[in-house]
């Protein structure tokens, strides 16, 4: 599908089975010869157990583009209807990109998309597969993720590249159509808003922590000092790295426009530091806002940043909903998300605590 | 926890059947796995969410939205229900979700007066009963498996 076909086209969905792999291998193998009008041929799918929410295969592909034959190792990633933020759209994860691919942030090249459910019962997108392991943020014993050299090493690209997204030049591109809010006096009360209404579809029972926390974030939101591609889950765990080099920046799901502190204030989150002084494992708060405002030229302050971090906090509050709901109401067996149930209280304590910090 | 026992043993049987049995290949493990659901779908109708914290927090949410009630009388509509009669776990999470609906509508009148006194007296109580419920919660909840989950397992836990 190329990139400006089926936008927001909705198709009778086909049911989604994951488990289905040749039955997802056949649909995908006739996806792609409709899209390229040549032969191709998709090997065995293997499935991934990365990620909480979008479904990952890695196959080997060889098909011919415009007269040129390629071979590749290449990951379909699908967005089942139970996963925590289903129903998902690839589009806007797919245009985002795609239009990257020129920049200084490291992504995967994306191939074809559809929203068309009719296909496999979910959108999908494809891309390479791109080389590396995902350092994560929980470790056994709480302690660091990295040694101080590897920590600097990491940490210096993982600011490089968060600087580079926001500083991309996103309004004459395809990504201007993307969600999203462009108003800077807007940006942060119409998340809390899409966010509480994202917890009012996942959860049945009202949470006043929550509503408390909503009402103390609309109260205080800040004007945005610019508008730039937001990834919203920018954080250790969604980036890959070989011997100590980012590869690529993944998990695009919740990218928007809207400001770019809260990509800041994401990575500050407790949930991904354990004990760690260092956000992200990467860089204490000072040393993250020096480092961005080196590269981006923009200051952000420390308050702004302690403002997104509660607002991280609820946002992460909010997801954990989503899971318990997709475990509990929409039939998803994964046992990850009845586990993210059972944190909820502690994810309600960090958003108190995140609230006082900022105040 | 918010997931209804039921759907939650059944999801954990699910799981056992479809992702982790057929990828067990010694059968003694398997054979040990397949019990692990025996025992669940014994367990599962014998078994509810405990009662006693239930009904501690049902009524310190009563004793709040009366207090609530003294300056937002219109919360105070849910104290009417009965408090005799909730014989089961499902009848208290059903009294504690109509407690806590009456609680948000109130915070969206006691927030934005909170710098009257008697509602910052009010907000106050209302964040110390939401904090204290959170912290008894956390006196049993585990800490997570996130790292022994996301590597495969390995630990002891």
């Amino acid at each position: 599908m190329t990139t400006s076909a089926l936008r927001g086209r909705v198709e009778t969905s086909a049911a989604f089975d994951p488990t289905g792999v040749e039955a997802i291998r056949a649909a995908l193998a006739d996806f792609v010869r409709a899209q390229t009008g040549a032969p191709v041929d998709i090997g065995p799918l293997r499935r991934f157990t990365v990620g909480f929410s979008w479904v990952t295969f890695g196959f080997r592909a060889r098909w011919t583009e415009r007269g040129r034959q390629a071979e590749r190792d290449l990951i379909l990633r699908a967005g089942p209807p139970t996963g925590i933020f289903g129903p998902y759209r690839a589009y806007p994860e797919f245009i985002t990109l795609r239009a990257l691919e020129t920049s200084a942030v490291p992504v995967p090249r994306v191939y074809w998309y559809s929203d068309d459910t009719s296909i496999l019962g979910a959108p999908f997108f494809v891309c390479d597969l791109v080389q590396g392991e995902a350092p994560i943020p929980w470790t056994h014993d709480g302690g660091p993720a990295f040694d101080d050299e590897r920590r600097v090493r990491l940490g210096t690209q993982f600011v490089e590249a968060l600087a580079a997204l926001h500083d991309f030049t996103w309004q004459k591109t395809p990504v201007a159509a993307i969600d999203g809010t462009r108003d800077v006096r807007r940006t942060a009360v119409e998340q809390v808003d899409a966010w509480m209404a994202n917890l009012a579809r996942w959860s049945e029972a009202r949470v006043p922590m929550l509503e408390l926390a909503a009402a103390w974030l609309r109260e205080r939101a800040p004007v945005a000092a610019r508008i730039s591609i937001t990834h919203g889950d920018y954080r250790i765990g969604n980036f890959l790295e070989v011997d100590g080099r980012i590869t690529a920046i993944l998990d695009w799901e919740l990218v928007r426009l809207g400001d770019p502190v809260e990509d800041l204030g994401w990575v500050c989150l407790q949930a991904w530091r354990g004990r760690s002084p260092y956000m992200c494992h990467f860089f204490e708060r000072e040393e993250l806002r020096d480092r961005y405002a080196a590269l981006t030229g923009h200051e952000v302050t420390l308050a702004d940043m302690a403002y997104w971090e509660a607002f991280g906090t609820f946002k992460l509050a909010v997801m954990h909903y989503g899971a318990t709901d997709c475990f509990a109401r929409r039939g998803f067996n994964d046992l990850r998300m009845a586990g993210m149930g059972a944190q909820i209280p502690r994810m309600l304590l960090q958003v108190e605590a995140a609230m006082e910090r900022a105040s | 926890m918010n997931i209804p026992l039921e759907r939650l043993i059944d999801g954990i049987i699910a799981t056992m059947r479809s992702d982790v049995i057929p990828h067990v290949r010694d059968s003694y493990a398997r054979g040990q796995a397949v019990g692990v659901i025996d025992l669940l779908n014994n367990i599962a109708p014998r078994v509810e969410w405990a009662q006693a914290p239930l009904a501690q927090l049902v009524a310190a949410k009563r004793a709040l939205v009366a207090e609530i009630a003294a300056l937002v009388p219109e919360a105070g509509a849910v104290l009417a229900d009965p408090v005799d009669g909730m014989e089961t776990a499902d009848d208290l999470l059903a009294a504690k979700r109509r407690l806590d609906a009456a609680i948000g509508d109130a915070i969206a009148v006691i927030w934005p007066r909170r710098e009257e006194a008697a509602f910052g007296r009010l907000a106050v109580h209302v964040s110390a009963h939401l904090h204290d419920e959170m912290a008894a919660e956390m006196k049993i909840t585990r800490k997570p498996l996130f790292a022994e989950i996301a590597s495969g397992g390995g630990g002891n836990g």
